[in-house]
């Protein structure tokens, strides 16, 4: 059985979980004073937790999106794409979500190949 | 190309498939009187579902939580807390969304190595 590492391990989560060469990223949050903001905070808190698992945005599999608010899909994605880096897109879902921080409007959780 | 096992298939949903010791555990739902009752058999439920797929609570990658109401957020915490493997945390998600029925008050699907 390949082992189970982790980062960040706290009492409800770990920030990040590597096992057999992928990464697994807890949903990330992160103040900004508009959704594209926040959405580029989250991206750069994804980059440093990849980077820590030895892996990078380049190499995500599968990200999950959620807005408090749909209307704001265009914002994060403005911001999403302006970080991807090009030829890489991941898969992605994007739904509508009340957070568990009510400070926050959007979440971002992602998977990646280390 | 390594084989997919599943646990507890039916016509529409496994509760459980196995692929390249990764197992992939459907969202679970209890019934239950209080957010703190349905987490306890939610848990109770994956506990059983990971230990027929050989492995069990410390070896989790990924959890996903949903909750009808994120103020419940603190009291599905109290049992989470006291249900994962101390040190041993998956990478988690959580946000408010509504469920198969109006009684269900909490679900959570998770990944785990094998």
């Amino acid at each position: 059985m390949a082992e189970v590492e982790r980062i960040g391990a706290g009492p409800h989560l770990s920030h990040v979980a590597i096992h057999a060469g992928v990464v697994h990223v807890s949903g990330v949050v992160s103040p900004g004073s508009s959704v594209r903001e926040q959405t580029q905070n989250v991206l750069a808190g994804i980059d440093e937790l990849l980077r820590g698992a030895g892996s990078d945005k380049a190499r995500i599999l599968m990200a999950t999106v959620w807005l408090t608010d749909m209307r704001h899909y265009q914002e994060m994605d403005g911001a999403w794409e302006a970080w991807l880096p090009a030829g890489n897109a991941p898969a992605r879902a994007c739904i509508e979500a009340k957070l568990s921080l009510l400070d926050f409007s959007v979440a971002i959780a992602v998977t990646a190949a280390q | 190309m390594s084989d997919i096992k599943r646990i507890e298939s039916g016509s529409r949903v496994s509760h459980a498939v196995i692929h390249n010791g990764v197992v992939y555990v459907g969202g679970v739902l209890s019934t239950g009187t209080s957010v703190r009752e349905q987490t306890k058999n939610v848990l109770q439920g994956i506990d059983a579902t990971l230990q027929r797929a050989g492995t069990d609570k410390s070896k989790l990658l990924s959890a996903t939580v949903w909750l009808t109401d994120i103020a419940t957020f603190d009291e599905m915490n109290s049992v989470w807390d006291a249900w994962v493997s101390p040190g041993n945390p998956p990478a988690r998600a959580c946000i408010e969304a509504k469920l198969l029925k109006p009684g269900h008050r909490v679900e959570i699907a998770v990944i785990a190595a094998v």
